[in-house]
């Protein structure tokens, strides 16, 4: 068996999220029927355009939703150039899923702090929608969600939905408004801790996902609500090659953030260094 | 211990370069032959052979995806004991249960590892502080010890099946074999290695490392060297009838080694990647595999442009120098 074999799939939908970030709904050939797609919410896969080269992508979706793998991809870099360029029925390969996910049977039971800035929507968007299709197995649930303006918030109108929902609370935030339409709160995404109320912290998980400078702010401010550290759950960005902990470059220290991560927990930032 | 004329030896490598792939020291580098090789401590080292610095690890072709097909098997003949160690220590970072890494893994299981024991060793050698030598059979299919003009053989059947079983070694072999390694071994440096891996983790935010780091120039010189780094990069390459994916050495000393797609590198400058580089080998690697992940061959301190030298980042972290 080539570990470094991939599978065919096709592009089913293409949305535009912002100006850079595009979404993506990606069918796998298995015939015709709606295919399980086996992963956990946090997990990644590897994406290839043979000739251009592979990345590794956070899975957007929720398995409990089959049928789709769902990624939101901002274009940064030659491949994801010419992902840009492709179109709805174009073929693209993929393999994975990867790395551990979040422990989702363990946060059972238990209240939900998501919390998310720019592309971190990205694989925290598979545990937010995983706990709203398994609303009974979870205790409150609060996104915490924040973008630059409304223009880059990413999934903005299917967030907007939510804040109707009386089974979560929906807190989203721009560091600046310049529409004047903005329905939701300005500053930055800490600001929004003053509305998180009635969570029992001893028996909360928070997830966070979002630049390197926001996981400090945020983890102060949860460490502060006694949430203990290693229910602070954090999903990082690595570079990777190839996904199956034989290249070396994801190493932090002995671990391989393809294999064990890329969620890890504050507990596990406080003893690594070069974590974040 | 059997004896085998080094003619008939010489003579049967040059046979199975039919058959084989045979690497060897050649012009001062480990390369492919035919079967011709070189008594020499070579400056790359055994491992190009199962992990070469460029190799394919897919084919896409016709809007299919292919293995790439196996070459012949390869025998790697003549490196010196620390490099046939040194692949048996790569072989614990691709032989795991999930993922293991055909490419390696089939090299390694159908080819086969002759080391010529080093009867002279190199001032920066420091092989035996890991508790092996310059005579050590540890990754090697047979050791050979020159001899006038036999080697005297230690090996495996694998070994005698292809090159024929010679004769039972004598007493006074077997007293010079000893004498030899003796001799060898009482030429190494030793450095103290006991419990470095928690030293080294006790000592991962002490600003020395800052000072261990200055000089180097993060060239990579030593990782593409060495001969049990094995990290690499992935790349595509167009060709007539498609595209070729394959992996190539890639070393941990370039700062784009780790710098992310959105701009953040966690290991941002010299003090982190060259204190990562040494963590790794000898307290990652022990912690992992219960080894550490070098061998004293001593090739990063000879071709090291500024004479950055381990054995004595070692001695300041280990406590003794």
């Amino acid at each position: 068996m080539n570990p470094y074999e991939m599978q065919r799939a096709r592009i089913v939908r293409i949305y535009r999220l912002t100006d850079d970030v595009k979404f993506f709904q990606v069918r796998p050939y298995m015939g015709t029927e709606v295919c399980e797609l086996n992963y956990r919410p946090g997990q990644f896969m590897m994406i290839s355009l043979p000739g251009i080269g592979e990345a590794p992508f956070s899975i957007s979706s929720t398995p409990s939703r089959p049928g789709l793998y769902e990624f939101c991809i901002r274009k940064v870099g030659r491949l994801t150039e010419k992902i840009f360029e492709l179109k709805e029925n174009a073929v693209i390969w993929l393999r994975g899923p990867y790395g551990n996910g979040f422990p989702v049977e363990q946060m059972e039971g238990h209240d939900l702090l998501i919390i998310m800035g720019g592309l971190g929507a990205a694989p925290l968007r598979s545990l937010l929608l995983y706990a709203l299709d398994n609303r009974e197995l979870f205790g409150k649930i609060y996104l915490l969600h924040g973008a630059r303006t409304p223009d880059d918030m990413l999934f903005r109108e299917e967030f907007l939905e939510l804040m109707h929902r009386d089974d979560l609370v929906c807190l989203l935030t721009v560091d600046r408004d310049d529409t004047g339409r903005w329905p939701a709160y300005t500053g930055v995404v800490t600001e929004l801790f003053r509305y998180v109320k009635g969570i029992d912290p001893k028996n909360t998980y928070a997830a966070v996902c979002g630049p390197p400078v926001m996981y400090k702010f945020v983890v102060e401010k949860l460490v502060e609500l006694q949430i203990p550290k290693n229910q602070i759950l954090m999903t990082l960005e690595r570079r990777m090659k190839c996904g199956i902990g034989k290249c070396g470059h994801c190493a932090i220290e002995y671990i391989y953030t393809c294999l064990d991560g890329p969620v890890f927990t504050y507990w596990d930032v406080l003893h690594m260094k070069e974590l974040i | 211990m059997r004896r085998i004329k080094k003619e008939a030896i010489e003579k049967k490598l040059k046979e199975l370069a039919k058959d084989y792939r045979i690497f060897a020291p050649m012009n001062g580098d480990v390369k492919e032959t035919g079967g011709e090789f070189e008594e020499c401590f070579p400056r790359l080292s055994g491992k190009c052979a199962f992990l070469p610095p460029e190799e394919e690890i897919l084919r896409y072709k016709d809007g299919k995806v292919e293995e790439t097909p196996e070459d012949k098997p390869i025998i790697l003949f003549g490196i010196r004991p620390c490099d046939a160690r040194a692949i048996s220590l790569i072989e614990l970072a691709m032989r795991d249960e999930k993922f293991p890494d055909v490419y390696f893994l089939r090299k390694k299981e159908k080819g086969i590892i002759i080391s010529i024991a080093c009867k002279e060793p190199g001032d920066t050698c420091f092989c035996t502080s890991f508790g092996h030598g310059p005579f050590s059979t540890q990754g090697s299919d047979a050791l050979l010890v020159e001899k006038d003009d036999y080697y005297l053989v230690l090996g495996n059947e694998k070994f005698f099946k292809l090159f024929g079983e010679g004769e039972e070694a004598r007493e006074e072999d077997k007293e010079y074999f000893e004498e030899a390694k003796k001799r060898a071994e009482e030429k190494i440096e030793k450095i103290p290695v006991d419990n470095l891996g928690e030293k080294l983790l006790s000592r991962i935010e002490d600003p020395v490392w800052e000072k261990i780091s200055r000089k180097c120039l993060n060239c990579g010189a030593c990782t593409f060297l060495c001969p049990t780094c094995y990290c690499f990069d992935i790349q595509d390459l167009e060709r007539s009838w498609g595209v070729s994916r394959r992996r190539y050495w890639d070393s941990c000393m370039f700062s784009i080694y780790t710098k992310e797609a959105s701009g953040h590198n966690p290991r941002p400058t010299h003090r982190e990647r060259v204190r990562n580089r040494i963590m790794h080998k000898f307290s990652y690697y022990p912690y992992l595999y219960g080894e550490f992940g070098c061998t004293g061959c001593g090739r990063c301190v000879v071709y090291c442009p500024v004479n950055f030298d381990i054995r004595e980042v070692l001695k300041i972290l280990g406590g003794s120098g």
